[in-house]
């Protein structure tokens, strides 16, 4: 590929303050746009903690090299790399992302403000207005079969609808990354699957880098994503590498 | 934004809503019903010590030789409301005939532009030294109304022969029943001095055709003293206890002031209790409030919103749960306020209310409220909702 990639991270390591003697590691990371990588690992690998650094929800992670979307993420600041979260990821934590006490739709409208306003602070030159973005997201929701559940509150919906609400709210301000967390953990095998591929299939024609959190191995291979998983060989006592399978 | 995400953060957590709400209503509400009545009780008895012009009034007791310069530096204190000289140690006395009806032994006293008793009255200071006003009494008895002629009758006995001036006023005023009991007069000083001069053999003005006149009155026996306020009574009286022996109704005031401060005192303690006892409720049901959105507020933070914004929706929300407990407080302090008038009235006089509040009394009570819940939200804002890390709060079920 020729183009330059819009993740580009070398040696994350992060240390459990809690549990000092516990370090993961992610030797290196690189994504181009429209590309998705499965981060692969057991229960209490530490998979879930580099999703939230690569996210720039935990701080205090080292690394060599950080670059995401043009911004040198290493040397900007705190308040800077809220901005640049807020601007350009999206992000699906695992317990969703909806906020119980708005409708969808007023949820999203949020959304939509803060990430506006963060990248107005970044002097990011928009592409779409916030009309725009609304009318998207709510084609993307009548694509996923919840578009006449907008009006409602999350408490109403089921944990398949939330989970497609909380993809079309993540996807909204048109990231450059989005990070998923588990995605499919609380699904059946069939729903869980058909999500997935949805979700895959939206990045891909977004031409969005897609890095999502999972467990099951098979299904990431059957879904044909990169693998970036738990690497035994290189770890021991002490310490968890990740590492991202050459293609 | 952030009072979209305020309002409907409390319509979803409308039980807990309910309850902060319901924990201020209990503290604000009988604190300003106490509040009310610590202001009633007081101000209705300063406000009838106050008003009452004889409890300004310090007494000569007895007789005294007052010359010019004693009322000079009298007048010019400014804790003087109005003095006028007395010429007797005693009262002059005269007899008063109206309507075919007299009266005798009438109690003559002086007055002059500013007495606090004519105020009181609502009557006019009197022009002419021919002007009289009366005691309630007084007119009643001789079926006198304001605007009759009034006969004042002198007698004395000169070389062994008894002789009687007679001199017609017009009564410019009736004195309120309160403020003077029995038969009495009040005249021009002049006419007061006119009187006894007849008396003593001169021929003056006003009782005579003012061909002997006394030149020699040099100096006066007693004075009619009355105080600006509360706290002039304490000074004048103190002032003037030590060269002479007076009358006063300090007793009363310091009496009143003595329960100001107990009062005062209890109603601060009471005041003081309820209020942390509510502070520690509305703080408790506000920690549990933030921790129910711990995600919520995680969410939003991810998704940009700022330390700034979290903080300012958290102030919101409380200081609009304190806004509607003190209107509900506020309706259930009428109501008390309302009950206590309806049972007080008929042992109050008229115009006297037992439970008061002001418009700002009110101001102040809300912004005393609304201030407790935006720094209790600042506190837990900044100390307990921001202090708990993204990757923590993710993982809280």
């Amino acid at each position: 590929m020729t183009q330059d990639p819009v993740l580009s991270l070398k040696e994350l390591s992060y240390v459990y303050k809690e549990e000092s003697e516990l370090k993961i590691r992610l030797d290196s990371l690189i994504l181009y746009a429209g590309s998705s990588v499965a981060l692969i690992g057991l229960s209490g690998s530490g998979k879930s903690t580099l999703l939230e650094c690569l996210g720039l929800i935990r701080p205090g992670f080292a690394a060599s090299s950080y670059s995401f979307a043009g911004f040198n993420l290493l040397s900007s600041s705190l308040k800077k790399r809220t901005l640049v979260r807020s601007a350009l990821m999206g992000i699906m934590p695992q317990q969703g992302a909806l906020i119980p006490f708005l409708r969808i739709k007023d949820d999203f409208k949020i959304t939509l403000k803060l990430a506006f306003y963060a990248r107005a602070k970044l002097n990011i030159k928009d592409t779409f207005t916030h009309q725009q973005a609304m009318e998207q997201a709510i084609l993307l929701a009548n694509k996923l079969g919840i578009g006449n559940l907008l009006e409602r509150y999350p408490e109403s919906l089921s944990q398949g609808q939330r989970q497609r609400a909380s993809f079309v709210k993540a996807l909204i301000h048109r990231p450059r990354l989005l990070l998923i967390d588990e995605p499919t953990a609380a699904l059946d095998p069939v729903h869980a699957k058909e999500l997935f591929e949805i979700m895959l299939d939206e990045c891909a024609k977004r031409k969005l880098c897609a890095l999502a959190v999972t467990h099951d191995l098979a299904l990431a291979r059957e879904l044909k994503l990169k693998i970036c998983a738990y690497d035994s060989s290189l770890s021991h006592d002490g310490l968890n590498v990740f590492k991202e399978e050459l293609s | 934004m952030i009072l979209k995400l305020c309002l409907g953060d409390l319509r979803h957590e409308g039980l807990l809503s309910l309850c902060a709400v319901a924990s201020l209503v209990a503290v604000i509400a009988p604190l300003l019903l106490l509040f009310s009545l610590r202001y009633g009780i007081l101000s209705s008895m300063e406000h009838d010590l106050k008003a009452n012009p004889l409890n300004l009034e310090i007494k000569m007791l007895q007789g005294y030789t007052l010359k010019e310069d004693f009322f000079k530096t009298l007048r010019a204190d400014p804790h003087t409301a109005f003095v006028v000289e007395m010429t007797r140690s005693l009262s002059v006395t005269a007899d008063v005939s109206a309507n075919h009806k007299a009266k005798s032994g009438a109690e003559c006293i002086p007055t002059a532009t500013g007495d606090p008793l004519f105020a009181y009255s609502a009557i006019s200071n009197l022009q002419d030294d021919h002007d009289a006003v009366i005691s309630a009494s007084l007119a009643e008895d001789l079926g006198c109304a304001q605007g009759d002629i009034l006969k004042i009758a002198v007698p004395r006995v000169r070389n062994g022969r008894h002789e009687r001036a007679v001199a017609n006023f017009k009564i410019t005023g009736i004195l309120k029943a309160s403020l003077a009991t029995g038969y009495k007069l009040y005249l021009t000083l002049p006419a007061i001095t006119a009187m006894e001069d007849y008396r003593d053999g001169y021929e003056p003005l006003i009782f005579s055709d003012g061909s002997f006149l006394n030149q020699g009155r040099q100096s006066y026996a007693k004075a009619r003293i009355y105080a600006k306020d509360l706290d002039s009574v304490e000074y004048l009286s103190k002032k003037l206890r030590q060269h002479f022996q007076i009358a006063d109704k300090l007793f009363e005031i310091e009496d009143l002031k003595a329960l100001t401060r107990v009062l005062n005192f209890i109603f601060f303690i009471i005041a003081a209790v309820s209020s942390t006892g509510g502070l520690a409720a509305m703080g408790g049901l506000m920690l549990a409030m933030a921790a129910r959105k711990e995600l919520a507020l995680c969410s939003l933070r991810i998704s940009g919103l700022t330390d700034c914004g979290v903080i300012l929706m958290l102030i919101a929300e409380n200081v609009v749960l304190g806004s509607l407990a003190f209107l509900f407080s506020l309706l259930l302090y009428l109501s008390g306020s309302w009950l206590f008038a309806t049972y007080f009235a008929p042992l109050l006089g008229e115009h006297k209310a037992v439970s008061v509040l002001t418009l700002s009394h009110l101001l102040v009570f809300y912004l005393v409220v609304a201030t407790g819940c935006a720094v209790l939200s600042f506190l837990i804002a900044r100390y307990k909702v921001l202090a708990v890390p993204l990757s923590l709060a993710l993982r809280r079920d």
